[in-house]
């Protein structure tokens, strides 16, 4: 037997096959051929085809099927809108980067509930705190672009839980939390199973002194302890503990793990460290490694430049508690409400930072930034309103000046009224900002740019301050 | 045994339903499946694809004759323009065929791993129900009355959509 084929795919045979199709033929497709249809798509046909059926409507916006749309190196990649929510507030605010326009959201939450604040988002789903028999005892899972929600019942109660971290796997998500108080473990919920899991043994490995959300790499969630410093792995599907076999790099004075999806290849594709290199905890220089495949050894890429390290080192007074790394198309620095972009891995080269430092000036309270939809265009979050810069990336070559008043160049600051009045009366430096990602399906013409339709160019910065 | 690709080799593909179809093998190369199956010499002169029918298999090859026939991109440079016209509208003309068809064209070519063609298929697909409505899209890919969303969950469907992107 030479032949390599094998018969029949389809459960009926095509050739006596009716007109009226009885054949479910298009759960039979592939995934990936299924994909690459919706992917010519735009997003208002890909909306209707998921209420055309049931398949589809499974199919389309399950978590996975986010997760793998997350992707900028896609055809078409979905673009990010980034949601705003205060811890005092139960407001939220989305932005759409495409359209550059803001609308509200309708949190699908019981009016009972006056507040329910947002813990831990991934792609689209927003994990909050919910209170739906009004004892305090669940999470509130809610699908932001397929509008469903699931209320997760603490496992035990009283629940005194830290670090909730939500991970999106093939089979949906996992919820995981620590469990903070003299009996510490780990609880990870699982959407497929609806059901918890606890893990024993978290103390002995981590201790109390983890500082940051775990970071989700290879089906585990990696923390780093304090000094001594050491990154500790949970594997998700075992629940075991244990240390990153890699050594660190020595004289390290602060670090955060952020994981990244270089190429779109499943989640969290990348682990990188972010830290200092110094004595006494005065960083001398900050460095970028990533792990590498088989997590031996931890690979120096990028060194932060000096005049940036210096501004870092001023900002944290060498206090380095307050320093939070995210992972958005690059890795962003959060340090008090400052944000930075510090290495962009995909084009492995830094952003123009002193121009956008001097375009934002030195009063901004809240800054985030991060490169979405074209490679050089940034939105920046400062001082309740939102500004676009567009950038230049240091390999091209630098453009004759032009007219003050060209809309390119200068950053147009949009939508700060809106955010004025969702957001007034609560302190500026809590709001947090989340981004979720979903497909445009057709691209948006990125040659004009995009204007506010109705605040227009009235908020420009730059000439009139 | 000699696999070599001299356009006088003949390759006999046999349908599900017991047709054959003698093409030159360079025509069969356009199937990557075919190909690597030639270059690992595990393939008898006849091909019996048990899954495809003759109709479905009759399109697939009269595809792939005029893709083999056509001048590759990447073979010259300065291919003239009317070739690429040519083949343009030749997968336009090819396209137009019923949804049955090009769902089991597109099963087929993707089992036989010639990707123009899933390609092709695709893009009609996509440009069938662009901008269309629930109702038309449904008509359009035929789907099945079982698979039909209760009219609660299309209710709440529609309700997103409406938000979703005014």
């Amino acid at each position: 037997m030479k032949l390599a084929i094998v018969p029949n795919y389809h459960k009926t045979s095509p050739a006596n096959s009716t007109p009226e199709m009885d054949r479910k033929i298009w759960s039979e497709l592939p995934v990936e051929i299924l994909e690459r249809i919706l992917s010519l798509l735009p997003l208002k046909t890909f909306i209707s085809l998921r209420s055309t059926c049931k398949y589809f409507h499974s199919l389309i916006f399950s978590p996975l099927f986010i997760a793998k749309h997350t992707n900028l190196q896609s055809p078409t990649p979905f673009s990010a809108y980034i949601l705003l929510s205060h811890p005092q507030s139960n407001n939220y605010l989305i932005y759409d980067t495409v359209l550059n326009t803001w609308r509200d959201i309708i949190l699908p939450l019981s009016r009972s509930i006056v507040h329910a604040p947002l813990l831990t988002t991934a792609t689209s789903l927003l994990c909050f705190s919910a209170v739906p028999d009004s004892s305090n005892s669940a999470f509130l899972v809610y699908n932001l672009l397929a509008r469903s929600s699931r209320v997760i019942k603490f496992p035990e109660f009283p629940f005194a839980f830290e670090f909730p971290t939500l991970v999106v796997n093939s089979s949906g998500y996992k919820l995981f939390c620590l469990k903070s108080g003299p009996n510490m473990s780990a609880y990870v919920y699982d959407s497929s199973a609806r059901d918890w899991t606890r893990y024993q043994g978290f103390q002995r490995t981590l201790g109390y002194t983890c500082h940051q959300q775990g970071v989700h790499y290879n089906g585990s969630l990696y923390f780093t302890t304090r000094e001594p410093f050491l990154v500790v792995g949970f594997n998700l599907s075992t629940g075991r503990w244990g240390p990153c076999e890699a050594d660190l790099p020595d004289e390290l004075t602060f670090v955060r793990l952020v994981s990244g999806n270089v190429h779109g290849n499943g989640n969290g594709n990348r682990l990188f460290m972010f830290g200092g290199i110094g004595t006494v905890g005065i960083s001398r220089s900050m460095k970028v490694w990533e792990l590498d495949r088989n997590g031996r050894n931890w690979n120096e890429i990028e060194s932060v430049p000096e005049l940036m390290c210096r501004k870092i080192g001023s900002v944290c007074y060498h206090n380095y508690e307050h320093i939070y790394c995210f992972w958005h198309q690059a890795i962003t620095l959060e340090l008090y409400t400052v944000y930075e972009v510090l290495y962009d891995a995909l084009s492995e080269s830094y952003t123009v930072y002193e121009v956008l430092y001097d375009a934002l000036g030195r009063n901004r309270l809240d800054l985030y930034s991060s490169r979405l939809k074209t490679h050089s265009t940034m939105f920046f979050f400062c001082n309740f309103s939102v500004l676009r810069v567009k950038l230049r990336w240091p390999s091209e070559p630098v453009p004759e000046p032009e007219p003050k008043n060209n809309p390119e160049l200068n950053p147009v600051n949009t939508g700060s009224g809106e955010i004025r009045s969702r957001f007034q009366g609560y302190p500026a430096n809590p709001v947090r900002f989340h981004i979720f990602l979903a497909s445009t399906g057709s691209k948006p013409d990125n040659t004009s740019p995009v204007r506010d339709p109705v605040l227009g160019n009235r908020f420009r910065t730059g000439s009139n301050g | 045994m000699s696999t070599s690709s001299s356009s006088s080799k003949k390759i006999v593909l046999k349908s599900a339903d017991n047709e054959t179809f003698e093409i030159d093998e360079i025509v069969a190369l356009e199937s990557q499946a075919i190909k690597n199956m030639i270059e690992d010499e595990c393939a008898d002169n006849v091909i019996p694809l048990g899954n495809i029918d003759s109709k479905t298999l009759s399109k697939i090859i009269e595809y792939c004759k005029k893709h083999a026939e056509s001048p590759k991109k990447d073979d010259n440079a300065d291919i003239d323009e009317k070739a690429v016209e040519d083949l343009k509208s030749f997968d336009a003309e090819f396209a137009k065929v019923d949804m049955p068809l090009i769902q089991d064209i597109l099963m087929a070519a993707n089992f036989l791993n010639i990707d123009n063609l899933i390609g092709l298929m695709c893009r009609t697909i996509a440009d069938r129900i662009k901008g269309k409505t629930p109702e038309e899209i449904r008509k359009i890919l035929n789907i099945n009355k079982n698979d039909l969303l209760s009219p609660e969950q299309e209710a709440k469907a529609r309700e997103e959509n409406s938000w979703a992107f005014d």
